[in-house]
């Protein structure tokens, strides 16, 4: 008791004596950024920590990754960042992601835990409708709203009018709002962005840029992700699921019917009982895909009749609801043989039917780190 | 007018104006139910709800310096104010004579949390002491009616 007092009395004053604090908020990306952040300062001398959160959780201390334990049915702390602090101190350089997934437990992270000297929004997606808010804007000023005092803002979103609004919050806390820009040819796929963040750090920070090759590696591994897998059962698929929010997924599903245009395309849609804001966000998802290449969308799940009365048109006529079982599986795998349709997968990926159906596709897929970037 | 449905009416504009102020601004004002009540009690009895403001007051700077000093936030800080709030009111309220009022004891503690929640201190100050001041006012001039 009297240790853990101590602990969090004397947290702030350690966490002074850190030359480089960088914490990492938006929606998607924010893992594989702090991995490539991470490595970047590590090869510019500093000594780091890295701390990531999500599916599988863990601290990076000087390029060595350590999995944070978690007990099954224990709610998340944001205590976990003082005691993996504690567990790695001392260290030159440090980059944390922001877990916090609510306006003011954002603000706790920037302000109490991390202290940052630069801030990153990797981008605005909608996620967390709930506590963030159902509309981009709303999602914007909800991340805004947890900026605490720094110097920088480095801003990876594209869209003029979501920065409008992180800008008037970068104001307020004194920070000088920077967005990167990111050329037309990829801009959208997620994670590129991410490269020109950490390269502008980089620069802000007065240290070496990034190498030509340094950022080509760096996009290079994140635009392999972009391409069609082949199943050794003869099926070509993609896993969109993981893309989670309805702005990424649509953005890859259109940046591959480009790569791959003489493809027709199958969407699986798999939804949780309790994502019903991601569920009700797909249906807009639905108006808006390019119908002329997609043959046939199968919705499955918690609220895959709510989706179905909802699409209209076109939509309608391609979409089948399936029971959530191995059955329906099978009768997706032998449909895509039988047409030639790419899978590409929507939704959610984390339940049992994504599993098994990933499990099929791609053995072994599921022991993947969640990341783009890999360790060095 | 009795003081009863002057409550009553405080409480329904009181939400009116949250609901406005978060509209327009995205914060929270110090609370729903709470500044009503202290703006009954200072209609009832001025220097109490006084006595109530310098409570508030005392509660946030408890609150912040739980907040940076121990990294107290989220649940554990509302209540680590609220229990704060009550060690204070209380011996307050013998000691100036409002012993009566025990009942509302932890309210700044709630209004002072909810101000610390809100990311911008001077904002959220004047905009809960703005509320309180118009449904004051509107009060006065229901309970003259």
């Amino acid at each position: 008791m009297l240790r853990s007092i101590w602990m969090r009395f004397n947290y702030t004053r350690l966490l002074d004596s850190v030359r480089v604090r960088i914490a990492v908020n938006g929606v998607r990306g924010k893992s594989s950024l702090v991995v490539l952040l991470e490595r970047l300062f590590r090869s510019r001398g500093f000594t780091t920590y890295g701390k990531v959160t999500g599916e599988n959780p863990f601290s990076i201390k000087d390029g060595v990754f350590y999995p944070i334990p978690r007990m099954e049915g224990f709610p998340i702390s944001l205590d976990e960042n003082i005691c993996e602090f504690y567990k790695y101190f001392p260290f030159d350089a440090m980059i944390v992601e922001n877990q916090a997934i609510t306006p003011y437990t954002i603000r706790v992270v920037n302000e109490l835990l991390v202290k940052p000297h630069i801030i990153v929004v990797t981008n605005v997606r909608r996620d967390h409708g709930d506590s963030l808010g159902w509309d981009l804007r709303s999602v914007a000023r909800s991340l805004g709203r947890g900026f605490s005092r720094a110097s920088i803002v480095v801003c990876g979103e594209q869209r003029v009018e979501l920065n409008s609004i992180l800008e008037r919050y970068a104001r307020g806390v004194g920070a000088l709002f920077d967005v990167v820009e990111v050329p037309e040819a990829v801009r959208g796929l997620p994670g590129v962005e991410l490269v020109f963040i950490a390269s502008r750090i980089m620069d802000r920070l007065g240290l070496d840029s990034m190498k030509p090759y340094e950022e080509g590696e760096a996009l290079e591994s994140i635009l392999k992700h972009f391409t069609l897998r082949e199943s050794s059962i003869g099926v070509s698929w993609f896993p969109g699921a993981k893309l989670n929010d309805i702005d990424s997924t649509s953005i890859v599903l259109k940046y591959m019917m480009d790569r791959y245009p003489s493809r027709g395309f199958m969407l699986v849609a798999y939804f949780r009982s309790d994502r019903p804001s991601r569920t009700i966000s797909f249906t807009e998802f639905f108006d808006n895909i390019d119908l002329d290449r997609v043959g046939r969308i199968y919705l499955v799940g918690f609220g895959a009749d709510y989706v179905y009365r909802r699409v209209k048109g076109r939509v309608r006529e391609v979409s089948r609801i399936l029971p959530d079982s191995t059955k329906s599986i099978e009768q997706i795998i032998q449909e895509a043989r039988d047409t030639g349709y790419v899978i590409f997968t929507i939704g959610n990926q984390v339940n049992n039917f994504m599993r098994t159906l990933t499990a099929i596709l791609e053995p072994g897929i599921e022991k993947t780190v969640t990341t783009i970037f890999k360790s060095n | 007018m009795s003081i009863e449905v002057v409550y009553a009416l405080l409480v329904i504009v009181g939400l009116i104006l949250e609901w406005v102020i978060y509209s327009v601004e995205g914060d929270r004002s110090g609370g729903i139910v709470t500044i009503p009540l202290i703006a009954v009690y200072t209609l009832l009895y001025p220097s109490f709800g006084l006595l109530l403001w310098f409570i508030v007051s005392v509660c946030y700077i408890a609150a912040e310096i739980m907040y940076r000093g121990f990294l107290l936030y989220g649940r554990r800080l509302f209540l680590a104010v609220v229990a704060f709030c009550i060690v204070v009111t209380i011996p307050s309220m013998f000691l100036l004579g409002f012993e009566r009022f025990f009942v509302i004891s932890i309210v700044p503690g709630i209004v002072a949390y909810n101000i610390h929640y809100e990311r911008r201190f001077s904002r959220t100050f004047m905009l809960t002491l703005a509320k309180y001041l118009t449904l004051l006012g509107l009060g006065y001039l229901l309970l003259n009616l």
